[in-house]
């Protein structure tokens, strides 16, 4: 049985993850446990004995999610476009400096191919149907024709396929048309409040992107079109972040929002949080989750889930076919091409107009290094949660990195606690504030992390349409 | 059951156990006053007692007691992971044994790895005789595909790898990285390569399922043998070539004995990663790794029969080779470890290992390292980090010093050519410190945009502050007065660089690189070719070279005062983030976002050795003014030592503040200049035999050093027990 007692306020989290069961005890508390657990036949009908049986607390743990191991035939059925490292923002934090240098845009052809094998992969396997995501180190947008063709593509196939794009919104009139009626699901970039928005997320030309913004969020909300906010903090913009979170809960109709910290990385260089920065983020994070909360809004940080269990942060390298303009297999959306610095170690095939080709020792490499890094966060109270974190995050790290995982336990600590108050005192995997107005209470999706583990819909996601 | 209300104040720490146990198990709820949460012990025992819900501990009927006071504070040192004895037992590699062929007299064993080594060993007594790197070891690191080691009659040792997706193999010489032979025309990518004990001949198996059997002598084509109807992942051959064994993705595993297919292997559906035929007196013996099971299983390849398991790996097998004898199986894992074995009796005669391999890291800081800086002196080492601080090191044992507190990310360093000013970019800041001792220097005004790099005039009368704002502003020094600022286009300034007469700035631009002629500040050349963000610039002590690294993965040279490039950039395989020259010239180190430290000869091309890796992407790097150290520091928190011009691991940096960890550390004399020096590496790992732990896994041993500036604190974040 996996146990752990996280210190609370002097008093100590008492925490089974893979039960999904937790309570706040003392000390004695804390010894009382670790007694009954060492010797069994010692729990006696005492009140905390009695109180320990009525919670379900020696129930033993569910079986764990196992380990990702490649499959010797890889057969993702989400085919996740990369289109361009174009982009009409200059987004400071931008980690793949998009809009910098040669543009790459993926080929109409590259798409289909992509699009096909998902499409055979999920008809090979009786699924109910095959998925299609558009993202890029750039605006996918901005690659619109290749865009619409693979839509096409991807509708004409006898099988329904779910159509959603990670955007920054900034689209004329016949984009808004075109996604309204063919997307069944939006990831929408945006910061927040008109000053913070405009100062991190600039248009190619300096000016403001809050406004365009506006625009389309009003015209997606008037179709009452399912979609997703996605928010990224700064050092500069941490103490606006429960502004934002209200402004975003009062001026739109969001499913859920995402907010993560700015790492360090393209255009984001330096800008990871320092740990006092990553203190306040948490501070900040927290203060929004209750705001959003109070709103019923989802409100979540990739890196601390404590509902979710799951061995490995994003299924990416195991579902999805993901597809670079250079025409690179990668096993992360961020890895745009063939600049990126992780790129050795994140190439695990080629799109070739002979076929897919899967290397199986650099997919085994891949899933090598995942191991090595999980294999270091033995012993932490978050390890079903994030899963050994994300990839690109932390790939370049044997051990993970501290000040990101010291937000991770931080915030999950914080959000258990939260839980705990919620249940009445205990809590048993429930996550009680957070419900959807579209039904679904949990949120176990971000761009990054894909399907979720328990199949739950995703925030801005709506039913698949053939 | 009565319950105890705890006595205010009562701290647990020095409690007697007798009482501690006197205590009764609570539950509290938490609940909400303003922003902070109130935990107030709830009667649940009570009401659970009466039959109520466990779990009611909110609402009204709930017994309030107030909140809890902090008597019970958790111990943090508590949850300190305990730190193991130091140990004996090395790794042979630090990646995974992919490779491995004994050499054609039974005496050496090769093995390689994606770490980026060749390594030679004794098989007589396991001794490690030599590692070798160089251009083999990228194709190691970065190749992929298949790959396998070919140690010839004629005592060359060769690397043959497929490379990814294609449809050739590579022969090179090790470890150089010479292509001896290409040979192509499979048809498709080749997927396994096996190797015959004593290298004349080699098979390659391609992704249609066809193997190829070939001379290693004169690359003759020797067999074709066609059926399998997947790719092939396993091979292994006699030393004739007369028995062939081939596992494929089509669940079967075939021997085949003078191109004639004999059949399916008897449990051969089986995932097996490695493979491997012993030659033998009366019979042959293939032995195998399976996938699933870290055993080695031997079978007689005239009945299929297992004749026994030799078991004593924990990962993964990946490599087997036999001696050309058989009478010696060499088997490498996904750890890293190699291991030797008797083939007749079964038994391990011996665990290969090479003291400089360790897992793990020992942490100097807790956030990122932007920057390092030594004194002239090159007694003091300063480091500038993320988590906010600077910490100041003695020289060459490495010790940690002190701590200053910056109050903002350290993204550049720079120490006074009198060595006795510390200047650090800490965000739009510029501080100073004084040195030896850390006592704060001259007030400096706030500056428009992030300071990312710092660069002194050689008489110490100027510092060069180079701005995220694309801005690069002198300043007079000691007593900051903007004396210019130069403008460029509105791109990131990483790098300065300035040349030791004081005459030239180079300024790192975006893409571009900018001299400008001091003291005027006059632009004078833009020098074009990195295709991305320049994040590194050197210059070498004759002024006549400069280097630049960039995002775009090359190292490109440039003549001065002229700027025009010098010879042929060199490339990488990753973003290379940071540069150091040697003060002679001749060694120039560069730091890469894949985690390598990489030390080049200038003007040897192909002399690029991978030093080491590091937790993280290497974001600084410095040489002492002996030329003697190389430091380097990663996005992790990690400061490493190394000796020039070897390049040899010496040490890592440790302060028990930034560690999660503890570590060992021992000192030593150095046979060379007599210098005895502190050694810190993980816990855990080999030490020499005679040296001491004086790490803080021997209680009461470690003193934390001073902290200067306010600086210290802790962990913000509690420990957690994993119980």
């Amino acid at each position: 049985m996996e146990f752990y007692a996280i210190p609370f306020q002097g008093e100590y989290i008492l925490y089974r993850p893979l039960r999904r069961l937790a309570f706040i005890g003392n000390r004695a508390m804390l010894r009382h446990v670790e007694r009954a657990r060492q010797q069994p036949n010692r729990r006696g009908g005492g009140e905390a004995d009695v109180f320990l049986e009525r919670i379900g607390f020696w129930e033993p743990d569910p079986k764990p999610p196992p380990p990702w191991e490649p499959r010797e035939e890889h057969q993702p059925t989400i085919a996740v476009l990369l289109m361009t490292n174009a982009c009409n923002l200059r987004c400071t934090y931008c980690y793949a400096g998009g809009g910098e240098g040669a543009m790459r845009s993926l080929t109409v052809p590259l798409a289909c191919q992509v699009i096909d094998a998902a499409f055979e992969n999920a008809r090979r396997q009786n699924k109910p149907h095959f998925s299609l995501a558009f993202h890029g180190g750039g605006e996918p947008t901005l690659n619109w024709p290749v865009m619409q063709a693979a839509v096409r593509h991807a509708r004409e196939k006898p099988l329904p396929c779910e159509i959603t794009m990670s955007s920054n919104g900034l689209w004329s009139k016949a984009q808004r048309e075109f996604v309204l009626g063919n997307f069944n699901a939006l990831s929408l970039s945006f910061d927040g409040v008109r000053p913070v928005q405009d100062a991190q997320r600039p248009k190619a030309d300096g000016t403001g992107s809050f406004e365009p913004l506006m625009e389309t969020i009003r015209a997606l909300d008037e179709a009452r079109f399912p979609y997703g906010i996605r928010m990224t903090v700064t050092a500069e913009s941490i103490p606006c972040l429960s502004q934002s979170v209200a402004f975003l809960c009062g001026a739109t109709r969001c499913e859920g929002m995402q907010v993560e910290p700015c790492y360090s990385s393209g255009r984001g260089r330096h800008r990871e949080p320092s740990p006092k920065q990553a203190e306040a983020f948490v501070r900040a994070f927290l203060e929004a989750f209750e705001v959003a909360a109070k709103a019923g809004r989802p409100l979540f940080y990739s890196g601390a889930r404590p509902w979710v269990i799951a061995a490995s942060f994003c299924r990416a390298p195991e579902d999805a076919l993901v597809v670079t303009p250079d025409g690179d297999l990668v096993t992360c959306f961020e890895i745009h091409d063939r600049r990126h610095a992780l790129t050795d170690r994140f190439v695990i095939g080629r799109v070739a107009p002979e076929g897919i080709f899967v290397d199986r020792r650099a997919v085994e490499a891949f899933a090598g290094r995942q191991a090595e890094r999980r294999a270091a966060c033995a012993g932490c109270f978050c390890y079903w949660h994030c899963g050994g974190d994300c990839a690109t995050r932390c790939m370049a790290a044997a051990g993970p990195p501290r000040v990101r995982c010291e937000v991770n336990r931080a915030v999950t600590r914080e959000l258990l606690a939260w839980y705990i108050a919620a249940g009445d005192g205990v809590w048993r995997g429930e996550q009680p504030a957070c419900r959807c107005p579209g039904g679904s209470n949990l949120i176990s999706y971000s761009v990054e992390s894909g399907p979720s583990e328990n199949g739950n819909r995703n925030p801005g996601q709506r039913e698949t349409r053939p | 059951m009565t319950k105890k209300p705890l006595r205010e104040g009562k701290n647990q720490e020095h409690s007697d156990a007798g009482e501690s146990r006197r205590e009764q198990p609570q539950v509290f709820a938490l609940c909400r006053h303003g922003s902070a949460w109130q935990l107030t012990r709830r009667g649940f025992l009570t009401t659970a007692a009466a039959g109520a819900s466990a779990a009611s501990t909110g609402g009204a009927g709930a017994q309030s007691e107030g909140p809890s006071g902090a008597s019970e504070e958790p111990a943090a040192n508590e949850a300190l992971p305990v730190a193991g004895a130091p140990q004996t037992a090395a790794f042979a590699h630090r990646g995974a044994v992919t490779a491995l062929a004994v050499t054609a007299d039974g005496a050496g064993l090769a093995s390689a790895s994606p770490d980026g080594t060749v390594k030679l060993w004794s098989l007589a007594d396991g001794r490690l005789l030599e590692t070798m790197s160089g251009r083999t070891g990228d194709l190691l690191r970065y190749g992929g595909g298949a790959q396998a080691l070919v140690a010839l009659p004629d005592r060359r040792l060769l690397v043959s790898a497929s490379g990814e997706f294609a449809d050739r193999v590579m022969l090179s010489n090790v470890p150089d990285g010479a292509v001896l032979k290409s040979l192509a025309g499979f048809g498709g990518e080749v997927t396994a390569i096996g190797v015959a004990p004593g290298g004349a001949f080699f098979a390659t198996g391609t992704v249609r399922g066809i193997i190829y059997v070939w001379s290693s002598a004169d690359y003759r084509l020797a067999q074709t043998l066609k059926g399998h109807t997947a790719p092939i992942t396993a091979l292994a051959l006699a030393p004739d070539a007369k028995h062939v064994v081939s596992q494929s993705l089509d669940n079967t595993a075939f021997l085949w004995a003078d191109g004639e297919l004999q059949g399916p292997l008897i449990e051969q559906q089986r995932k097996l990663a490695a493979l491997a035929v012993v030659p033998g007196g009366k019979e042959v013996i293939l032995a195998s790794g399976d996938e699933e099971d870290p055993a080695i299983t031997l079978w007689s390849l005239a009945d299929g029969e297992s004749v026994r398991d030799l078991k004593e790996h924990k990962k993964r097998i990946t490599a087997l080779a036999a001696s050309p004898d058989g009478s010696r199986l060499a088997s490498g894992d996904a750890d890293g470890r190699l291991l030797v074995w008797d083939v007749t009796s079964g038994k391990r005669l011996r665990a290969l290992g090479d003291p400089s391999v360790w897992k793990g890291f020992v942490y100097a800081h807790r956030g990122a390292v932007h920057a390092l800086a030594a004194t002239p002196d090159g007694a003091l080492l300063a480091s500038g980090s993320g988590e906010e601080k600077i910490k100041l090191w003695s020289l060459p044992d490495g010790k940690h010093q002190k701590t200053l507190d910056a109050d903002g990310k350290v993204y550049a360093l720079a120490i006074s050519p009198d060595g006795k000013r510390l200047v650090a970019g800490v965000e739009k800041q510029v501080k100073v410190w004084g040195l030896p001792e850390g006592e704060p220097g001259e007030e400096w005004p706030a500056q428009e945009g992030t300071v990312s790099s710092l660069a002194f005039t050689p008489d110490g009368r100027r510092i060069a502050l180079g701005l995220l704002d694309g801005t690069v502003r002198l300043w007079s020094f000691p007593q900051p007065v903007l004396e210019r600022t130069l403008r460029a286009p509105n791109r990131p300034v990483y790098a300065l660089a300035i040349t030791p007469d004081g005459s030239l700035l180079a300024s790192a631009c975006g893409e571009l690189i900018y001299l400008w002629s001091l003291p005027e500040g006059k632009h004078s050349r833009t020098l074009k070719g990195h295709r991305h963000w320049v994040y590194g610039l050197a210059v070498s002590a004759d002024g006549r070279l400069l280097v630049s690294a960039s995002n775009d993965r090359a190292v490109r040279f440039w003549s001065l005062p002229g700027g025009e490039p010098v010879g042929q950039p060199e490339n990488m395989h990753s973003a290379v983030a940071a540069l150091a020259l040697t003060p002679d010239a001749a060694l120039l180190a560069a730091g890469t976002d894949d985690r390598t430290v990489r030390l080049g000869r200038l003007g040897a091309s192909a002399a690029w050795k991978t030093l080491g890796e590091h937790g993280a992407a290497v974001g600084a790097l410095a040489v002492t003014p002996d030329g003697k150290t190389l430091v380097s520091a990663s996005a992790d928190g990690v400061i490493a030592l190394w000796d020039l011009p070897a390049g040899g691991f010496r040490s890592y940096l440790f302060d028990k503040e930034a560690s999660t960890t503890d570590a060992v550390q021992y000192t030593a004399r150095d046979a060379v200049t007599g210098q005895v020096i502190t050694f810190t590496l993980p816990c855990g790992s080999p030490i020499p035999a005679g040296a001491v732990c004086v790490c803080n896994c021997v209680p009461g041993s470690y003193s934390a050093p001073s902290s200067g500036g306010g600086g210290g604190g802790g962990h913000w974040g509690h420990y957690w027990f994993p119980t």
